[in-house]
């Protein structure tokens, strides 16, 4: 009752309440305190930080510009090979080496971080918004509503995902819709297209669970709209699950992108500067393929990037789940 | 259970109608023709030879009848007898190729006197089914291990190999192999020249199946240690049963049952990521054509293969779930 009345706005309850002896602690709080015990958890999240940050302050540490051809300093190895297996000796100006028209590897690997932080986020915000409203609806109002919105859902579940991102591509990549943001938004709409029935699927099993709770009786019984009761109740509530499923759907849609690119679809870097897109790791992975024979350390150094983000992120979404769901831990 | 596989069945259709509808849609919402950059000897096609053309292959019709056509068939066979569309296994004229039909591409054999499995379609086949063997084969006996011998050293070191598999894409562990083996070792060359055979096969369906093997050992680690602790297992010890019986009949068989479940999802990554895996290693299955389809805008090419994967995920998912329904009695009675 005393819940109820709190989330419905009214007065808090004030009547003398038995004195426990340890100091109530909130849920997120006990979630926080087993996460921080997790070290391999701690450290992925801090490689995902810096990640982060390294896609936010692209500009300002890039030691080159990411687009510039150095004519001359072309297939270049990282600083430390002396002599690679097409006969150049790396340079210190160079960190990585550079790609086959001379552009300086480490920047466009930096600027490319910043495209795959924002095509792995983004996303994921469009999903979740689609997601989680879908899954409530169906979970909360049951009977035909349910049925008809999960019968939509199993379709779009079966959808083979990489063929339909590639198909998207092939045909409206061309289009001005297509080329809005280099790609980014047409891969925004593909992934919200293909991913948000999953989470949906999930979020309908949260709410019917949370729905049969008492505290969601009480505040009904106190007249609370489904939308209070979505918005008080099964969000916050599904809120653990709802985090967790992020943290691999993050990855995902940054693994997916390098795959679109190295098929030779999906994002194209701009050509421009003053864009904000003007490297990503698909074209990366594109490039460095096909001179895998002349600069080996290219693909090496992208495959390694990309190869220590999605491991991070693996670990953080184990941390997450076993955090803020102890009894799941196995 | 008839009923369980009939109601399946029947969602099946939907999803391969919606699938079907979309690629067509979007084929033609895509700008440019067929016949557009067809610069073989450096000009365009004339006005003239595109109307024949569009006429040999149905294109002037309205567009709703191009989509009947092409699914269930029409009246444009030899002297206007009905010719039946992809329900029949026609998947139409490749735009590119000429002469020649999206179906044999995929299927027929590269030479005369060899069989099925030596045709484009065969190669992604024999990738796709040697990673989902191994998967099997190495992951699920993995997963048992691991949880047999909860928290020992062994379980540490399969627990961390499978999060690394789980998270790294398997092209991305494709590009380390070729790096390693055939950069750095020069054990084998980076591009195959034969296909013949098992062993070429090997390096790329164990790297391909390398994050569903993981995901398997994953599921069936944790399904046993959940399974170690029911009742039927302590039952089981209490009346003397041997240790090989209590783990064979009394936790596999019901450890399984969610490993099942993910055979679909596990199934449909192999067939659409040899796509990219064939790219990877160079293989010359459907994923290489689709790619290069891709390029030069076979529509035909692009459509039918599309199709074509869609219903081998729809097929996928519906033995999975009748798989189940004979896994588990639960599922047949609901």
């Amino acid at each position: 009752m005393a819940q109820a009345t709190r989330v419905l706005g009214g007065p808090v309850a004030s009547e003398p309440r038995l004195q426990i002896q340890a100091p109530s602690q909130s849920q997120w709080a006990q979630a926080w305190k087993r996460l921080k015990r997790n070290r391999i958890a701690l450290i992925s999240i801090g490689i995902v930080l810096a990640y982060i940050l390294v896609a936010v302050l692209a500009a300002v540490i890039a030691p080159h510009n990411p687009i510039e051809d150095n004519s001359g300093h072309d297939s270049l190895p990282p600083f430390w090979v002396t002599r690679s297996i097409n006969g150049k000796s790396g340079e210190a100006a160079f960190i990585l080496g550079t790609d086959g028209s001379g552009r300086d590897l480490l920047s466009r690997i930096i600027y490319g971080t910043r495209t795959s932080i924002v095509v792995g986020l983004l996303p994921t915000v469009v999903v979740l918004a689609i997601g989680t409203m879908v899954g409530f609806i169906s979970g909360l109002r049951g009977g035909g509503t349910d049925n008809a919105l999960m019968r939509i859902t199993d379709v779009f579940y079966a959808l083979p995902v990489e063929l339909i991102l590639i198909l998207i591509f092939i045909t409206i990549g061309d289009t001005p819709l297509g080329r809005v943001w280099n790609g980014v938004l047409l891969y925004i709409i593909g992934i919200a297209i293909v991913s948000w029935s999953g989470l949906s699927r999930l979020m309908r099993g949260s709410a019917l669970g949370i729905k049969g709770r008492e505290f969601v009786d009480a505040a009904r019984s106190m007249g609370a709209s489904n939308w209070h009761i979505i918005f008080r109740h099964i969000f916050p509530n599904s809120l653990g699950l709802i985090m967790v499923w992020a943290a691999f759907a993050v990855p995902r849609q940054i693994i997916a992108e390098a795959i679109l690119g190295f098929i030779g679809i999906g994002l194209r870097p701009a050509l421009d500067l003053k864009d904000f897109f003007v490297a990503s790791w698909g074209r990366l992975f594109l490039d460095a393929y096909a001179n895998v024979n002349g600069n080996p350390n290219f693909l090496a150094s992208i495959a390694i990037v990309v190869s220590i983000l999605v491991i991070a992120f693996t670990f953080m979404g184990d941390g997450l789940r076993d955090a803020l769901d102890p009894s799941a831990r196995k | 259970m008839a009923g369980l596989i009939v109601r399946r069945f029947f969602y099946t259709i939907p999803v391969l109608l919606i699938i079907s509808i979309v690629t067509f849609g979007l084929m033609h919402y895509a700008p440019g023709g067929p016949w557009d950059r067809d610069t073989d000897a450096g000009k365009q096609i004339d006005a003239k030879t595109q109307t024949l053309l569009n006429q040999q292959f149905g294109l002037d019709k309205p567009i709703w009848r191009q989509y009947t056509g092409y699914i269930f068939g029409d009246f444009n066979g030899d002297n206007g007898s009905f010719r039946c569309g992809a329900i029949c296994g026609n998947l139409g004229p490749s735009y590119r190729q000429r002469g020649r039909m999206v179906q044999d591409i995929l299927f027929k054999p590269f030479d005369e006197d060899k069989g099925f499995i030596d045709s484009k379609f065969g190669y992604s086949l024999r990738l796709g089914l040697l990673a989902l063997i191994m998967a099997i084969v190495v992951g699920i006996p993995a997963g048992v291990i691991s949880a047999l011998k909860h928290n020992s050293w062994i379980d540490l070191t399969i627990t961390f190999v499978t999060n690394v598999g789980i998270s790294v894409p398997s092209f991305v562990a494709g590009f380390f192999a070729i790096l390693v083996l055939a950069v750095g070792l020069g054990v084998i060359p980076v591009r195959q020249q034969s296909w013949d055979g098992l062993s070429p096969w090997l390096l790329p369906a164990a790297v391909f199946s390398f994050g569903t093997m993981a995901s398997f050992a994953r599921l069936t680690r944790a399904s046993i240690l959940e399974v170690m602790k029911q009742d039927y297992v302590r039952t089981a010890r209490a009346k003397g049963a041997w240790e090989s019986s209590v783990i064979w009949r009394h936790m596999l068989r019901n450890a399984l049952i969610p490993v099942i479940t993910t055979l679909g999802p596990a199934m449909a990554a192999l067939i659409t990521g040899s796509i990219v895996m064939e790219q990877v290693f160079g293989i010359p299955g459907v994923g290489t054509d689709f790619i290069r389809s891709i390029g030069n805008r076979d529509y035909s090419m692009i459509m039918g293969t599309t199709l074509f994967y869609a219903l081998l995920i729809v097929i996928a998912n519906l033995s999975v779930d009748i798989l189940y329904g004979v896994a588990d009695p639960r599922i047949r009675v609901e």
